[in-house]
């Protein structure tokens, strides 16, 4: 199952250096991201949406959970234990998960089963970035502090037995962005010096019982969000909860998850309230009849969603109904099939999703069709807000040639094959058309020397087609080294400037090399390249001020190396990372300030008492 | 004739630390070390004498170890001293010549901890500084015993402050080397 996904393991995440949830980009090929001040990133899977409106799904342990905000989802905000995740998997095509259609890609987390007994899990890390004036500050030669990044940490402790488990979990981060090339970018409220930007902290409790789970956790993030469409930061406090209970059984199973996202904004000179609480409340009943080896499960779910915004609180509600049937046929050896149909009433509104799919797993081949139109919502938009009146900082909107913003559809065609065993080859291929999907387009007025844009931002109709092609080749050179290159590009075209110019990203090449003599040692180095096309205001900033925008590189260069190293057998493993941490693509310069450079250690410990059992 | 030639003299001498042990012996050093260059750094504060004491033991490829180093720089000027503790991670070739006298070139990364006397901003924490550290040395060990050495070393430190804190140092000291035995082996992989 799932040949287009890449999997990612827990070896993967640690030989990595993985720290923070959004790391795992540096290890996902198919997907690109951008990112203000190196915290919270907009990602996407290249060629699949674009960055303005993240249409990817997260779903853990099969459930779906909805971190939009502000029209972003930015993965830092999960209430998480990273050092409890057993595999993510990165679905850059259309997936179908539960009963869930992913058109814009998923990623999907699975939590470690906790072994028998008692056990405790967690990690710690921080590192320092580079260009730090150290001494220099109590001379005329120093310039602004840049200080370190973290402490980033998370533990669970965790009671199991044969047939159930009891989990809870905490996890706390400090981000400092303080480095003079992006410190404009990001610096009107912040003074940066030895002060947090973002600070943290998250608890969760999950436990099962008799084929019964159910998961909760909260996240609480201080934050100085910078948003484009207003074009400065503001204050907020954002809190992130999700509560999810299911229970798999074939006959009669279900699932009910709810979770909310809530922006509060703190007190600030410009006087700007974005306040913002957005809820969602899912629950499906199925069913599973098995036909020998093929099987038919219907569904039947319901989705409520609100949305209150602004100091006038503004209220948007919808309510969506649907029903589905997946139609799963063909023995594991041979030519499979699923197909999955399902009919919605989403805000008065029939739509309907059909999503095919065949694979054969000896041959390799893997073929996805999805036709979806007038398809539930049951997530609103940053448009659908903009439609009632919410205008975040009194940022100024205009609507350009806005249809139904509901009628949207989205038809995509992927075919994927991997060969090999020892050498792996994957290739795949793909081609969307999008109609009348909206698209809030900016104007931004850059200043030369800080990024405190006038923004403008039309909400505007974007139609058209996107070809997307990848390929992957994992190369075991010896027993001990082994070598992956990737490549991946999306070629959007339309009539439409608007569907066009979404695409900032449209080029990504890599490798990664990893040496592993024995289980208890790594060293894992990545690199890549992300090339950005041009844009014209960036350009024109640049040209005003050549020493502030000194890249001017249409891309950026990311090199990451970490060396990992075990001890007391399981127990202790001490990780060192050098990463680059300020090359990054921004949404307002693609390409990104100049390289520098971060240094991360990180520890993590495991303990267990009681009978060895599965992890 | 020359590049054969070059080619197997350093296989030769680099065929000890390709074929070794891993974390078979434990060395303990402690050194004396001493600034020695001068830069814009020492326009604003004078160098003063530091200590550095070392576990090394051999790798997988090469000499692997850690260090803890200190060392102070006084005030020349209107700025406050500071006393800077370095933590850094190092990997060596050790190359031999005969029994007695080796060379090890080494790299290394870690951290740069700056401890001012007096902070004179109004920010809080703002007494001290870590800062990333790169460095590369070159040292030349005599063995006087079956288990004692002394050695020489003179290292380059990078702290990644800008402008950046170019250090060279010299040091000179003794080290103790001994079988880590199977307990303290196991721990080490």
């Amino acid at each position: 199952m799932g040949v287009c996904a890449q999997v990612l393991t827990a070896e993967d995440l640690t030989r990595a250096g993985v720290l923070r949830l959004s790391d795992i980009l540096e290890l996902a090929d198919d997907w690109s991201g951008s990112s203000t001040e190196g915290y919270h990133w907009d990602i996407a899977p290249l060629g699949t949406s674009w960055e303005a409106s993240p249409e990817w799904s997260l779903f853990i342990d099969g459930q779906l959970i909805s971190l939009r905000a502000l029209n972003r989802q930015s993965l830092n905000t999960v209430p998480i234990a990273l050092s409890e995740i057993c595999e993510i998997r990165l679905n850059a095509t259309p997936v179908l998960i539960n009963g869930v259609l992913a058109h814009g890609g998923a990623v999907q987390i699975t939590m470690c089963k906790s072994p028998n007994g008692l056990s405790l899990r967690g990690q710690v890390g921080a590192g320092n970035e580079t260009g730090d004036p150290g001494p220099y500050k109590y001379t005329d030669r120093g310039g602004s502090n840049v200080d370190r990044t973290g402490p980033t940490a998370d533990g669970a402790l965790s009671v199991s037995s044969g047939n159930w488990h009891y989990r809870g979990m905490v996890a706390a981060d400090e981000h400092h962005v303080t480095d003079p090339r992006i410190r404009p970018r990001v610096l009107q409220l912040y003074r940066g010096e030895k002060d947090a930007r973002i600070i943290y902290r998250a608890l969760g409790f999950d436990g099962s019982s008799s084929g019964f789970t159910v998961n909760a956790a909260t996240s609480w993030t201080e934050d100085l969000l910078f948003t484009p469409v207003m074009g400065r930061e503001i204050p907020v406090d954002r809190q992130t909860t999700f509560v999810t209970m299911y229970s798999a059984r074939r006959l009669l199973g279900y699932s009910i998850s709810g979770i909310s996202t809530s922006l509060t904004t703190r007190e600030n000179p410009e006087l700007i309230f974005t306040d913002i609480v957005q809820q969602r409340t899912h629950a499906r009943l199925h069913s599973m009849i098995s036909l020998g080896i093929n099987s038919i499960e219907f569904g039947a779910a319901w989705v409520f969603a609100q949305a209150q915004f602004g100091p006038e609180e503004l209220r948007h509600t919808l309510y969506s109904y649907r029903g589905d049937a997946t139609l799963s046929l063909g023995p594991p050896d041979r030519l499979r099939m699923r197909t999955m149909a399902a009919l919605s009433l989403d805000d008065r509104i029939l739509g309907y999703e059909l999503f095919s799919r065949a694979w054969h797993d000896r041959i390799g081949l893997d073929l996805r069709v999805i036709l979806r139109n007038r398809a539930p919502a049951a997530e609103m938009t940053f448009a659908d807000w903009a439609t009632r009146g919410f205008r975040p900082g009194n940022a100024e909107f205009r609507f350009m040639d806005l249809d139904l913003p509901r009628r949207r559809s989205t038809y995509s065609l992927d075919i994927a094959w991997t060969a090999g065993n020892q050498v792996k080859l994957y290739l795949s291929g793909g081609l969307r058309r999008l109609t009348n999907h909206v698209r809030p387009r900016m104007h931004a007025l850059l200043d030369s020397t800080r990024t405190r844009l006038h923004a403008t931002t039309d909400i505007v109709a974007a139609s058209g087609q996107i070809a997307r092609a990848s390929g992957r080749i994992h190369m075991p050179l010896t027993s001990q080294f082994t070598v992956k290159l990737y490549g991946v590009y999306a070629y959007p075209w339309s009539d439409a400037d608007a569907f066009r110019s979404a695409w900032y990203h449209r080029m990504q090449i890599g490798g990664q090399a990893e040496f592993h003599p024995n289980d208890r040692f790594s060293l894992n180095m990545r690199l890549r390249y992300v090339g950005a096309t041009t844009w014209s205001e960036f350009e024109e900033a640049a040209a005003g001020n050549p020493e502030f925008y000194t890249t001017r590189l249409p891309g950026a260069v990311y090199l990451h190396l970490t060396v990992q190293k075990r001890f007391w057998g399981e127990r202790l493993r001490l990780s060192a990372t050098m990463r680059n941490a300020l090359d990054h693509a921004h949404l307002a310069h693609p390409a990104g300030a100049r390289t520098h450079a971060l240094f991360q250690v990180a520890m993590r410990y495991a303990f267990q008492a009681g009978n060895a059992g599965s992890s | 004739m020359r590049r054969p030639l070059t080619i197997l003299v350093l296989l030769a001498v680099s065929a000890p630390c390709l074929a070794q042990d891993p974390f078979s012996s434990l060395e303990i050093r402690i050194q004396a070390t001493q600034n020695v260059n001068q830069n814009i750094l020492h326009d604003h504060w004078h160098p003063g004498r530091g200590m550095k004491a070392s576990l090394v033991t051999p790798f997988y490829f090469g000499d692997w170890g850690i260090s803890l180093g200190v060392h102070r720089f006084d005030a020349r000027s209107d700025v406050p001293g500071f006393g800077a503790l370095w933590i850094s991670s190092d990997w060596g070739a050790r190359l031999p010549f005969g029994y007695r006298f080796a060379l090890t070139p080494t790299v290394g990364i870690g951290n740069y901890r700056m401890s001012f006397d007096d902070a004179v901003t109004t920010f809080s924490g703002e007494s001290s500084e870590s800062d990333f550290v790169s460095s590369a040395s070159l040292r030349a060990s005599l063995r006087i015993g079956r288990d004692w050495f002394l050695f020489g070393q003179a290292e380059h430190l990078c702290v990644q402050t800008r402008p950046l804190m170019q250090l060279w140092f010299v040091s000179a000291g003794i080290g103790y080397q001994m079988e880590t035995g199977k307990l303290l082996k196991a721990i080490l992989e």
